[in-house]
């Protein structure tokens, strides 16, 4: 909504502005308002992120926001009982917890792609040697999430 | 127990303690009812003339626009809008001898006589609504792309004067027909946003004065509510010079400057030179809350012919939202 609105607004703008001349004064151009920022899913998957607090809300939210279909759960016996369904492409959780993901994962139909979250620099490295993709919590803001997201989607086919 | 993923927040704080915007998953498209109001001010001081080469820099004119806009979407495809802005102006002479201000009270006039005798180039603000504009577009958004086809057409709202450096306008119709394009990256901060519109407007005894409307932009979001942008405005088009002989009486000297010079033609020359620039500037947009935002914008000319330069200008402006459906 707010890109469009700013779009036309500027149109108004710049048309009502451009006939703002006399003996060769120039040409009006006011500021072209842009939106709020909103990332876009090119790609909307299903997404399970596993997690508590305030951090694994908002990154659901924001997935969520984006075009995902998002469940976020928050403890192991949901997590099982959401792997279990098979209806999710990708599940983002803590790679301390890979195990466990791991296990759901295994037995879930179409076995969703895990995207695990490092918390440190080093379990990040680790983390690597095990997944192609892995999200560093401490850096990588929303928009990384969208595109190792949109990468593993791709990938899926 | 299962470890918490507290940490994750850590860098998405910053930028999700964001204002909630509904639809944003399709945030590049409309929906019936929404809607937009702006109210814009804008101070611009423009000074030297330029022509083929040739300043004349003995004066500065000083405008102050009050601007009202808004839209309005029909469904999720048409959308109108309009515009109309209030326009004061005042003519500054930087020179002794008075910076030839027009004047159509001057006994230069004798095979011409102005019909119309207001002197606004006294050096008071003399202002009037300017060109009242309305317009329909068409909105197609695929991917990272939005195309935005329109027409638009725009009329004096009153009948104000343009034989004045001061003049608020050139009291002529015109009919843009342009297309807004704008370019979001997936997963980018960046955004890119153009407006090309060719302007056919009334004709000026019978001289073409169309033109070309041109603007560029390139921006960065450095939070999900705060942008900078720099952006490129250009006019580019048809018209005539002030050096140009119709100016002139038949036989007249142009250097037998005003004697030789009352005509009809200059009498319309402000409706009839084709004033070409190109400004560039900077601009900002903060979102205070999910429905107001403020805009600002500086800029300058960086190239002008048969036009005034910009010296220097500021705009800033409030938008307000309204959600559609």
């Amino acid at each position: 909504m707010k890109i469009r609105t700013v779009l036309l607004t500027a149109l108004a703008t710049i048309l009502v502005a451009g006939n703002a001349l006399a003996c060769g004064d120039s040409l009006y151009r006011v500021g072209k308002g842009v939106s709020y920022r909103v990332y876009t899913a090119p790609l909307p998957g299903s997404v399970l992120v596993y997690g508590q607090g305030e951090g694994a809300e908002l990154l659901a939210q924001e997935l969520a926001r984006s075009g995902h279909g998002v469940r976020l759960v928050s403890n192991d016996e949901e997590l099982q009982a959401e792997l279990g369904s098979g209806a999710y492409d990708v599940v983002i959780a803590a790679y301390s917890d890979h195990s466990a993901v791991e296990s759901g994962a295994e037995a879930a139909a179409g076995s969703p792609t895990f995207l695990p979250v490092a918390l440190t620099t080093d379990e990040e490295a680790q983390a690597r040697e095990e997944y192609e993709r892995v999200m560093l919590a401490e850096q990588d803001e929303i928009k990384h999430y969208l595109k190792a997201i949109h990468q593993t989607l791709k990938q899926r086919g | 127990m299962k470890r918490p993923l507290a940490r994750l927040a850590i860098p998405l704080l910053a930028s999700l303690f964001a204002i909630a915007v509904a639809g944003a998953a399709k945030a590049q498209e409309q929906e019936r009812g929404d809607a937009s109001l702006r109210m814009e001010y804008q101070f611009i001081r423009t000074g030297t003339f330029k022509s083929q080469g040739e300043e004349f820099d003995y004066w500065t004119t000083d405008s102050q626009v009050l601007m009202l806009s808004g839209d309005y979407a029909i469904n999720d495809r048409w959308a109108v809008f309009a515009g109309l802005p209030y326009v004061r102006k005042r003519f500054n002479s930087e020179v002794d001898w008075g910076g030839d201000p027009h004047n159509p009270n001057d006994p230069s006039w004798v095979d011409f006589v102005p019909p119309d005798k207001r002197f606004w180039d006294d050096g008071s603000y003399h202002g009037d609504l300017q060109d009242f504009s309305f317009g329909v577009y068409y909105s197609v958004v695929k991917g990272p792309w939005a195309l935005r086809p329109y027409i638009s057409y725009g009329l004096p709202a009153t009948d104000y004067p343009f034989y004045a450096k001061a003049a608020i306008g050139r009291n002529l119709w015109t009919v843009p027909v342009g297309m807004s394009f704008s370019f979001v990256p997936y997963f980018s901060d960046w955004h890119f946003d153009g407006n090309v519109a060719y302007v056919f407007s009334e004709k000026p005894l019978g001289y073409n004065v169309d033109y070309w409307l041109v603007h560029l932009s390139a921006g960065y979001w450095f939070r999900p509510d705060l942008s900078v942008n720099a952006f490129l405005g250009m006019k580019y088009g048809n018209g005539v010079s002030i050096f140009s002989p119709e100016f002139i009486t038949e036989g007249g000297d142009p250097n037998n400057y005003p004697d030789d010079w009352d005509t009809e033609e200059w009498w319309h020359h402000d409706q009839m030179i084709g004033n070409q620039n190109l400004n560039f500037g900077l601009g900002i947009d903060y979102f205070f809350s999910p429905d107001w935002k403020l805009s600002s914008t500086v800029y300058e000319s960086v190239w002008t012919d048969e036009s005034n330069e910009i010296d220097y200008a500021f705009t800033l402006a409030f938008t307000r939202f309204f959600g559609g459906e």
